[in-house]
């Protein structure tokens, strides 16, 4: 099944046009995106139970934005009636003109895009909305009563599903798109205490799709266990650099955290970004393809089929077997630069202004078989179950956070773990010590991404097990 | 709001509450000194929160479910949702509980400074300020966003609890950038509830000394045991713990097993006592419940246990609204003498985290600085700290000297001895 077009965004689509004409016969370049969409969250716990709907990541409402004395300026609101028209023209005419005139500006060319006209949307399998809100409550609340079951030492399994139907259009005077995607993710935090602290485990799934995703829950309940029993039985680490073996969601951590934000190319044009003077060189180790893209094999949250400045969404090999051979970029950013946009122009909400973000990021399969990287340690750690990262795109410093690593002696796991565990040290020490890929890879969405603190939007990352040697405390 | 609380009566909802939040903003994003982009936008959200009330087995639920009525709604579309909304918070079976009492005030202005100024005026000013700090040819403001908000909000449930009141805000963040002897950058955010610009310059400048200090710093700290000061918003983060652990939501579920009148520091070891209070620039909590400053720690025992109407129900005890803002006693040790001791002060992390359920808090350090016995000052970098709050609770001093934005009040620094670090 297809997700349908939205009738709000079909009835608005007149005045939209009537608000473009207005603009462009004033400004020499005026596009408009326009949104619509329905994210609901349920979660069940020893709290109670929760529905909600939320608008972190989408909301009704339009941005029109126009090209003036040599820089764009934008408006975001959230109603748009016909009526209204003559205010918001006055609003750039008055305020927001006057503003940019007071400054200097970022010398920005003005976009040139090609003709494009279409409406895609993606597929699902259930529509959680036909599914309703008592079978998905039900199924929920089942997964956590048998994920208590399975350990009654536990405080808490509490278990959340989540989905966001996300509808857009965008129009400028050579572009008339409109995209409709469904996507979900969910979660189980299994907790329990350790004296006077509680610790947990996480673990969670996301897809491109509907609410078929419920029916992996119940494994994430199983993982969820696994890692609260770890961390539970964790001790603090003697800090010192360790060969550690990546799982696939730390592996994606560094992806996204150490490197992806590195190649924002938004971050380029600040001259914040030591990969701007890295392109052609060796960064990574040659077993490392590095890949970003909202039209990826790897279809996930981040699946799109235009960014929020109406460019093609694309699939950008960003590392090549070591070698750094692009970034990623959105309209404007691109336009500075003198390069193409890579469709990673992205808001958090149609209020919010675009910059360049990632979108599904990962590194790409090798050949080892994970039983054979964790087989060649004879003295380190198999990391596990990441909880937090932040990125350094001018020094390239890694801050990257899992609960716990399994100690590995002599190729074996010797059932000792050690945990929390801060992973340290420059970006290009790390990737270049990357000495075995697995031929397997794993990639999730469940969470959201920051530029800095803010700016939150729904991304995807992951990659295959991986050998490295990284400094940890 | 009237339309919609004719179609909750129409459909049967006899429990409910509505909060409306409009918003305009004026926003300006700075690179090196150019204007990137002007911004302005208007969003108004709509919140109805439906509540419906059924017994099972003898006893009495409350189910409830949270919806947005948003902008251009047909009423066909807004009775659709909220009869929809009425039909799930029947599947919702969390224990009965009141609402707040009722409250009825008239509209409360915003108490900002700059209140009477339009929003693009007062954007501009704190462009001025920005500006205005020029560093030097290798040392200088990379790049800046400025947000200023002006947000009108209405609180009203079936109860007859009808608030409102408005609120202005500045934040924003800017990135300083040193060029010699190294490349670097420091990040930094700032959040005022009024324009108080003789502060943001002040942490501009200091933005620009950091920055230039962290691109003279070539080694991480030794690996080993360290005092560790947290400074700033840092520590704020680590009081995080109790506000988080005293909350009647992680009390009622049985994540905080704390008690009113609980000593939650345990065993001192030459560390100060904590008193801490609870405010908030906001007049009503999202409940509609006034809020007024509260004692939530004193002298390291638990005074309060805080948080909304549904848990504080479940506990048998006062509601009292969410919080946004703490408020510290000022500490016993000088910042100068702090940095005497020869530990590590913190000056900033990429991102540090504190978790209020293990107690853990840890952090890569971006810049940190120790004092030498002959007074000159060595700027490190890298490595990271690791440490238990659990563990170090009964030893934290505190600065006499103290700072505040719009969530914290407070001392200025913090040391932390003995604590975990990994580097050279």
């Amino acid at each position: 099944m297809e997700v349908q077009s939205s009738q709000y965004l079909t009835r608005l689509r007149p005045v939209l046009r009537e608000l473009l004409d207005a603009l462009k016969a004033r400004y020499p370049y005026a596009s408009i995106l326009a949104t619509d969409a329905a994210m609901k969250n349920y979660s069940v716990s020893r709290s109670g139970i929760r529905i909600q709907e939320n608008t972190t990541f989408g909301k009704r409402g339009f941005t029109a934005r126009v090209y003036s004395g040599g820089g764009y300026m934008e408006y975001s609101g959230d109603s748009l009636t016909g009526d209204q028209i003559p205010e918001i023209l006055d609003r750039f005419e008055k305020s927001l003109s006057r503003m940019a005139e007071r400054y200097d500006r970022v010398p920005t060319p003005a976009a040139s895009e090609e003709k494009l006209c279409f409406a895609k949307s993606t597929s699902y399998k259930t529509d959680p909305r036909d599914l309703g809100d008592r079978a998905i409550v039900e199924r929920l609340v089942s997964i956590r009563e048998e994920g208590l079951k399975a350990d009654e030492s536990l405080l808490e399994c509490s278990v959340r599903y989540n989905y966001q139907i996300l509808h857009k259009i965008f129009l400028s005077a050579d572009r008339d798109l409109e995209q409709n995607i469904m996507f979900g993710d969910g979660a189980v935090f299994s907790m329990a205490r350790k004296g006077e602290a509680v610790k947990n485990g996480y673990d969670s799934i996301s897809l491109l799709g509907g609410a078929e995703l419920l029916d992996s829950l119940p494994a994430c309940a199983e993982r969820a266990l696994e890692h609260v029993r770890a961390s539970l039985a964790a001790r603090p680490l003697t800090p010192g650099v360790y060969d550690c073996v990546c799982t696939p969601t730390v592996t994606g951590m560094i992806v996204h955290e150490a490197f992806g934000h590195g190649v924002e190319m938004d971050m380029f044009v600040k001259d914040r970004a030591l990969a701007r003077s890295c392109i052609g060189q060796q960064v990574a180790s040659g077993l490392v393809t590095m890949k970003d893209g909202a039209a990826t094999s790897y279809e996930d949250v981040a699946t799109f089929f235009f960014d929020d400045e109406g460019n093609l969404a694309t699939d950008t090999v960003i590392i090549d077997r070591g070698i750094l051979v692009s970034g990623i970029s959105d309209a404007v950013s691109a336009a500075r630069l003198g390069t193409k946009p890579t469709g990673n122009g992205r808001r958090e909400s149609v209020g919010h202004k675009v910059y360049t973000r990632m979108t599904n990021t990962f590194f790409t399969a090798g050949t080892s078989r994970p039983e054979d990287i964790i087989a060649s340690v004879q003295d380190g750690l198999l990391l596990d179950c990441p909880t937090s990262g932040m990125e350094d795109p001018k020094n390239w410093g890694i801050q990257c956070m899992v609960s716990y690593g399994k100690e590995i002696r002599d190729g074996k796991l010797t059932g000792r773990v050690f945990g929390p565990i801060v992973l340290t040290g420059y970006v290009p020490d790390l990737l270049k010590s990357i000495s075995m890929v697995s031929d397997t890879v794993e990639h999730c969405g469940s969470g959201a991404c920051g530029k800095g603190w803010k700016e939150w939007v729904k991304v995807s990352d992951g990659g295959p097990y991986i050998r490295a040697r990284i400094r940890l405390g | 709001m009237d339309h919609i609380i004719e179609i909750l009566k129409q459909e049967g909802v006899e429990v409910y509450r509505i909060t409306r939040s409009g918003t305009r903003a004026a926003e300006l994003y700075f690179i090196k000194g150019q204007l990137d982009m002007p911004r302005l936008t208007d969003m108004t959200e709509t919140r109805v929160e439906v509540f419906r009330d059924f017994e099972e087995e003898g006893k009495r639920f409350r189910g409830s479910t949270v919806i947005f009525i948003e902008p251009g709604s047909s009423q066909e579309e807004i009775r659709e949702k909220i009869r929809s909304a009425y039909y799930a918070a029947s599947f919702v079976k969390n224990p009965w509980y009141d609402l707040p009492e009722k409250t009825t005030a008239p509209f409360r202005e915003s108490e900002a400074d700059y209140r009477e100024m339009s929003l693009t005026e007062a954007a501009e000013a704190v462009a001025d300020v920005l500006l205005s700090v020029k560093g030097t040819e290798t040392a200088f403001i990379n790049s800046a966003e400025i947000f200023i908000r002006r947000s009108l909000v209405r609180i009203l449930d079936s109860r007859g609890t009808d608030v409102s009141y408005g609120r202005d805000s500045v934040w924003g963040e800017f990135v300083t950038q040193c060029t010699e002897p190294s490349d670097v950058e420091q990040y930094r955010q700032f959040s005022y509830g009024d324009l108080d610009l003789a502060s943001l310059k002040e942490k501009l400048e200091s933005g620009i000394r950091d920055v230039s200090l962290r691109a003279r710093a070539q080694a991480a700290p030794a690996a080993g045991r360290h005092s560790v000061i947290l400074t700033g918003e840092e520590v704020r983060q680590l009081l995080d713990f109790y506000v988080t652990r005293s909350s009647s939501a992680f009390i009622y579920p049985g994540y905080s097993t704390w008690k009113l009148g609980d000593d939650i520091q345990g065993t001192m070891d030459g560390g100060e006592r904590l008193d801490l209070t609870l405010t908030s620039a906001r007049p009503y909590s999202e409940e509609g419940i006034p809020l007024k400053d509260r004692t939530l720690i004193r002298d390291g025992r638990l005074a309060l246990i805080h948080g909304g109407a549904r848990f504080a129900s479940y506990l048998g005890i006062e509601p009292t609204g969410s919080y946004e803002k703490v408020v510290l006693k000022a500490g016993t040790m000088s910042y100068a003498d702090m940095k005497k001791t020869g530990a590590l002060e913190a000056v900033s992390f990429s991102d540090f985290q504190m978790d209020e359920m293990d107690g853990h808090f840890a952090g890569e350090l971006r810049l940190a600085l120790r004092e030498e016995k002959d007074g000159s000052v060595t700027p490190l970098t890298g490595g990271s700290v690791n440490g238990s709050l659990l563990e170090s609770q009964g030893r934290l001093i505190f600065s006499t000297e103290t700072f505040r934005d719009s969530t914290y009040e407070g001392p200025l620094a913090v040391l932390i001895p003995d604590v975990a670090v990994a580097g050279n």
